[in-house]
């Protein structure tokens, strides 16, 4: 994917260092890392912990768009949320937790949700894009957005126990509307889910965007990776494009 | 033939149990075995659009590959059926 590098310094060497000696990562993955900016759509159960690892990895900026004030019930997953923060914007309280971790990291806080109206400029500012969504019509937009842009895409999302990931690639892999060509019926957007769960999709995706922004390993792109927490099973499953599909079909 | 199923997510939830062997004829579809079930009226929903086809949003796994409602059946293989899942 593109990215413009950008030079460390010393203070990042020292920082960065123990994951500079990963194999195919190294200084040249640290630096197009450190060029890189992602939107997160939402920084709950899954995009919270998320956005934590993108920011202690050195990743440059982020851009979290998330309505909405801390509530109770977020507080079960929700990391980058605090019992201090009741009632106050979740963006904001995410920015300030993850500028603790890495006061390097340019944040913009957007306090709204992902939409048909605003995702085209917001993909646009971006080098990749998280799904972290519990709304599918925002979900679409984001992926109808990130076709027309070439941008790439971690999919991730959970249910209960279970979690699954996969990377789009637009014109090489299934898009998300390949996977879920229509709105599916009787979704709520609240659900049952343990915040480790979320968190373990999120590490996986952290894991799918840091190996494609810095260059190196093999992603999940064409695959579903499906895991069961419950008995700790993990599946790979072949993500097949839909002829015809509305969105990628064309591409 | 003895089939298994196995439910994830939301369908589990509906089918009310995590996995099930049924027994079906020679010939069945993945489709008319689905239909043949017998989870109450939640689980067709979930699976099933106004039409009786299979919802394009449900991902049909049999012996671990994708597969199509149309699918004939073997014995002693192996479906997965996975619902939707989101962030939040």
């Amino acid at each position: 994917m593109r990215v413009h590098p950008e030079a460390l310094n010393e203070e990042e060497r020292a920082t960065y260092e123990w994951q500079m000696w990963i194999d195919g990562l190294g200084e040249t993955g640290q630096r197009r890392l450190k060029g890189a900016t992602a939107l997160v759509s939402r920084c709950g159960g899954l995009g919270g912990p998320l956005c934590y690892h993108l920011a202690s990895a050195g990743i440059g900026g982020l851009i979290i768009a998330h309505a909405g004030t801390v509530q109770p019930s977020d507080l079960n997953r929700q990391i980058l949320m605090t019992h201090d923060g009741l009632g106050q914007s979740r963006v904001e309280s995410a920015k300030r937790r993850l500028l603790e971790l890495n006061p390097r990291l340019r944040v913009e806080a957007v306090s709204e949700n992902i939409t048909e109206a605003n995702a085209g400029a917001l993909v646009g500012r971006a080098d990749i894009v998280f799904d972290c969504a519990p709304v599918f019509a925002e979900r679409f937009a984001m992926n109808r957005a990130c076709v027309q842009q070439g941008k790439p895409m971690i999919e991730a999302g959970m249910f209960e126990m279970e979690g699954q990931v996969t990377t789009i690639i637009p014109e090489e892999t299934p898009c998300l509307a390949c996977l879920y060509p229509e709105e599916p019926p009787a979704w709520k957007r609240q659900f049952p889910v343990l915040g480790a769960v979320s968190a373990m999709a999120a590490a996986i995706a952290a894991v799918e965007g840091i190996k494609l922004i810095a260059g190196f390993g093999k992603t999940l792109a064409g695959t579903l990776l499906y895991y069961d927490s419950r008995d700790m099973t993990f599946q790979r499953i072949p993500a097949v494009r839909r002829p015809g599909c509305a969105v990628c079909g064309t591409k | 033939m003895k089939i298994t199923f196995v439910y994830f997510a939301q369908i589990r939830q509906k089918a009310g149990v995590e996995t099930e062997t049924v027994a079906v004829a020679d010939g069945t579809t993945l489709h008319d075995a689905l239909q043949a079930m017998d989870h109450g009226t939640g689980f067709r929903e979930l699976l099933f659009d106004g039409a009786g086809a299979v919802r394009a949003v449900i991902l049909l796994v049999v012996n671990g590959l994708p597969a199509a409602p149309e699918r004939v059946l073997k014995d002693g293989d192996s479906v997965q059926i996975f619902s939707p899942v989101a962030g939040g």
